[in-house]
C-alpha cells in the first residue's frame, strides 16, 4: 500500500451531443472535468456521487474503453493515455473491468468455461486444455463448482453470474479491477455475498481496486479512500474513517445525509437540498454545487475551488475551507 | 393462530385475506402470490419488503386487477372499504382504479404518454374525476405540481415527459397519483431507480400525502433503509409468501423470522465498524416455481430443523398485528405433532 498502482491527472472527457431534432448548437458535455488523483497497490478508492456525475466515464477513461479529451493515466508507471495499440492491449491485461449487469455482459453461447478462459486465449497467454484448466481453477476460487464451465450463462443467477464475471475478470491476473457498481443489480441476500468475494480475492491477488459505486453502505465497508464527485468533479477525497465520521464538503454532508436510516428510532439529520443536479452540458460558473449548497457565498458563484489538502490527510475543494486569497 | 382478532381498531381500509395468483407457465402453474394476507388501516403506510421474485409487485397488480394476461388470482378477496375488488365488473373497477387506488411504479415512464405533455395529462385526469373547465383544471394540475416541489410548474406543464429527468418524472407521477385524493396509494419501489437525494425528497413527498389528506400507502420496496425511513408496519416477503408482519420498530428490533434476521444482519451499514466477512444468506431466492417443500426459507435457513423440511410452518402470532411463519416460535408439542402428520391444519387457518 505505499506506491501508487494507478496515477490519474487531470484527467478530462467531453462529449458533443447533437441536439435531439438536430436543429440548433452542437453541445459539449463535461462529463469528466479535471479529475486526478492515484491508487495504491491492494488499496480500494471508491468514486461515488449520483447519476450522471461522471464516476462511471471516469472508470471508463482510466481503461481507455472511452477516449479522454485530456489528461495522464499511469498504470504502475506506463502511460496509458498515449500507449500505441500493441502497448495498450498488453496493458488491458492488467486492468480489467467488472460491469454492474451480470446480465449483460456475458455472451449467451459461450460455455462459462470458455467465457472465463476467453481472456486468456485472445491476449495469447494459454489455450485450449491449459486455459480451461485456469478457467475451472478461477472459477473455484470465485465460489463456484468445476461443473459450473460446462454450462451455459442463463442457467445461472445474477450473483453465481457476477461469480463468473469476477473470475473472467481475473484470469489474466490483473493489477487493477475497476469496478463498476458491482453489486447494485444483485438481491439484497446476494449482495453480501458479492462483497465477501472481492475482499478475498483482492487479498488473494494483491489488486488495486477503482470501486464506482451510489451505494455509501457498499462503500463504506469496502474502500480505503473515498472520492465525492460532483458534475465532473472530484469535491471531496478522504481516507474512509474520516469521510463517513465527518464529511468536510457541504455535497459530501448532504448525500450522506440522504441516505435511509439503518434503524426507524435513529433520529433524522438530513439536509435537504434544492432542486436537482445541473446539466453537465451547462455547468454553473463557479464551484458547480453553489446552485443548491445551503452555505454557498457570494464568491462560490465566480471562482471555481481546487482541490486542497485539510486535516486528516484530505483534500477538499470548497471556499469554506480555503476562503480565497484576498477575502480571508 | 388465526389473526382475524389482530386488527383491534377500526376495520382497515384495505384488507387483503389469504389471496393466491398463479401464473400459466410452460412448466405449468406458477405460484406468484400463496395466500397472502395483508392489511392497511387508514392514514398508515405499509411496507412490503423481499428481494426479486418474492411476489410483491404481483400482488399490488393483484390488488390493483392489472395482472399480466397469464396471471389469475385463484383464491382470496381484496375488501377496499368492505367492497371485495375481486367481485367488481371491469367498469366498477376502472372507476375505483383513479377515484379510490392510485399505484406509482419504480419506472415513471410507465405510467407517463410521451406523445401529450405533462400538463394535458394532469388536466385530463383531473377532469374526469371532477367535471370543470380546462383552465380552471389547469390551476389545479399547476398547484399540484408545485405541492410536490416543482420549482417552475407552470413550465414543466408544457414540457413533453421525456424531456424530465427520472426525479421529476416521479414527481410528476406522484402529482397525478394524487389529482384524484386517493385513499389508498400503491407505490412500488418508486425511488429505486432514483439517487439517495432524490429519493429522500420524493420520501418526504409521500409521508407529506399521508399527513395532509391521510391518505394510506402500501409501500413495496426491497431497501430496508426504505422500510426504516417511512413505514408504520412491515410485512416481510418470501417466495410468494408473508414470512412475518410486524410494527416497524419491533422488525429492526426483534426480528421473529430468521430471514428477517439474515436480512437485517447481512447488510453493510453506514454506522458500523466494518466486519468481514459481512454475514451472508448462503444460496438463492428461490424461482417461481421450483419453491421447496416445508418452510420456503429451509434450504436456506441457519435455523432449519427436520419439520422445516416437511410441513409449512403455520402463523405464529407474537403480539396483535405481529407474527411469523417459523416452526422456531412453535412449541415442542406442535413441531412434533406436525411431524407425525396428524391433523394440522395451521397453515391453511389464516
Amino acid at each position: 500500500m505505499n506506491r501508487p498502482l494507478l496515477e490519474v491527472e487531470d484527467l478530462a472527457t467531453h462529449f458533443t451531443v447533437s441536439h435531439p431534432f438536430g436543429l440548433s448548437r452542437r453541445a459539449v458535455v463535461r462529463a469528466v472535468d479535471g479529475v486526478s488523483f492515484s491508487l495504491a497497490e491492494g488499496e480500494t478508492f471508491a468514486l461515488v456521487g449520483e447519476s450522471g456525475c461522471g464516476k462511471t466515464t471516469t472508470g471508463r477513461s482510466v481503461l481507455r474503453l472511452i477516449e479522454p479529451t485530456r489528461g495522464t493515466v499511469r498504470l504502475d508507471g506506463t502511460d496509458v493515455t498515449q500507449a500505441s495499440k500493441p502497448v495498450l492491449r498488453a496493458l488491458r491485461r492488467s486492468m480489467q473491468l467488472v460491469f454492474q449487469d451480470p446480465y449483460g455482459s456475458l455472451n449467451p453461447r459461450m460455455t462459462v468455461g470458455r467465457l472465463v478462459a476467453e481472456p486468456l486465449v485472445v491476449h495469447g497467454l494459454a489455450s485450449g486444455r491449459e486455459a480451461g484448466e485456469r478457467a475451472r481453477e478461477l472459477l473455484s476460487r470465485c465460489g463456484l463448482a468445476p461443473w459450473v464451465a460446462d454450462r451455459h450463462p442463463h442457467a445461472f443467477s445474477g450473483g453465481q453470474r457476477q461469480r463468473i464475471v469476477i473470475a473472467r475478470a481475473l484470469i489474466t491476473d490483473p493489477q487493477l479491477l475497476v469496478a463498476d457498481e458491482p453489486v447494485s443489480a444483485l438481491d439484497v441476500s446476494i449482495q453480501s455475498q458479492i462483497i465477501n468475494l472481492m475482499i478475498d480475492v483482492q487479498k488473494q491477488f494483491g489488486l488495486g481496486f477503482l470501486l464506482i459505486s451510489h451505494d455509501l453502505g457498499v462503500v463504506r465497508h469496502m474502500a480505503d479512500r473515498v472520492a465525492v464527485m460532483y458534475l465532473g468533479r472530484l469535491v471531496e477525497v478522504a481516507p474512509r474513517q474520516e469521510f463517513f465520521s465527518q464529511p468536510l464538503h457541504p455535497y459530501s454532508q448532504a448525500l450522506l445525509s440522504a441516505v435511509p436510516r439503518e434503524h426507524p428510532q435513529l433520529p433524522k439529520t438530513r439536509i435537504a437540498l434544492a432542486g436537482e443536479p445541473p446539466s453537465p452540458t451547462d455547468p454553473p460558473p463557479g464551484c458547480p454545487f453553489h446552485t443548491r449548497c445551503p452555505h454557498a457565498m457570494p464568491v462560490c458563484s465566480r471562482v471555481t475551488p481546487q482541490l486542497r489538502p485539510a486535516a486528516s490527510g484530505r483534500t477538499v475543494a470548497c471556499h469554506l475551507h480555503h476562503p480565497p486569497e484576498g477575502l480571508e | 393462530m388465526s389473526d382475524k382478532n389482530a386488527t383491534i381498531d377500526d376495520t382497515p381500509l384495505l384488507s387483503v385475506r389469504d389471496l393466491s395468483t398463479v401464473f400459466r407457465t410452460d412448466r405449468g402453474p406458477v405460484y406468484a402470490v400463496n395466500g397472502v394476507s395483508i392489511d392497511v388501516p387508514r392514514g398508515e403506510i405499509v411496507g412490503i419488503i423481499g428481494e426479486s421474485g418474492s411476489g410483491k409487485s404481483q400482488l399490488c397488480l393483484s390488488v390493483m386487477r392489472l395482472l399480466a394476461e397469464s396471471g389469475r388470482v385463484t383464491s382470496g378477496s381484496v375488501l377496499l372499504n368492505g367492497r371485495d375488488l375481486l367481485c367488481l365488473a371491469d367498469r366498477e373497477m376502472r372507476a375505483v382504479r383513479g377515484e379510490e387506488i392510485a399505484m406509482i411504479f419504480q419506472e415513471p415512464s410507465v405510467g407517463l404518454d410521451p406523445l401529450f405533455t405533462v400538463g394535458q395529462q394532469l388536466v385530463e385526469t383531473i377532469r374526469r374525476h371532477r367535471p370543470q373547465p380546462v383552465r380552471l383544471a389547469r390551476e389545479h394540475a399547476a398547484q399540484l405540481l408545485a405541492s410536490v416541489g416543482i420549482a417552475r410548474p407552470t413550465m414543466i406543464l408544457d414540457e413533453y415527459p421525456q424531456k424530465l429527468s427520472g426525479g421529476m418524472c416521479q414527481r410528476v407521477m406522484i402529482a397525478l397519483a394524487l389529482s384524484c385524493e386517493p385513499q389508498l396509494l400503491i407505490a412500488d419501489e418508486p425511488t429505486t431507480a432514483l439517487d439517495v437525494t432524490v429519493q429522500a425528497q420524493i420520501l418526504d413527498l409521500l409521508l407529506k400525502a399521508r399527513d395532509d389528506h391521510g391518505s394510506s400507502i402500501l409501500f413495496v420496496t426491497h431497501d430496508l433503509g426504505v422500510i426504516a425511513e417511512i413505514c408504520d408496519h412491515v410485512a416481510v416477503m418470501y417466495a410468494g409468501q408473508i414470512v412475518e408482519r410486524s410494527p416497524v420498530d419491533q422488525l429492526f428490533d426483534a426480528p421473529q423470522h430468521p430471514y428477517t434476521r439474515a436480512l437485517l444482519r447481512s447488510r453493510p451499514l453506514l454506522s458500523d465498524a466494518r466486519v468481514h466477512p459481512l454475514p451472508t444468506i448462503p444460496g438463492q431466492v428461490p424461482r417461481p416455481g421450483e419453491q421447496p417443500q416445508g418452510c420456503p426459507f429451509h434450504p436456506r435457513c441457519p435455523d432449519a430443523m427436520s419439520i422445516c423440511h416437511m410441513a409449512p410452518p403455520p402463523v405464529h402470532r407474537v403480539a396483535p398485528r405481529r407474527d411469523a411463519r417459523c416452526w422456531l416460535l412453535e412449541s415442542e408439542a406442535d413441531r412434533a405433532q406436525a411431524s407425525e402428520g396428524t391433523a394440522y391444519e395451521g397453515e391453511n387457518n389464516e
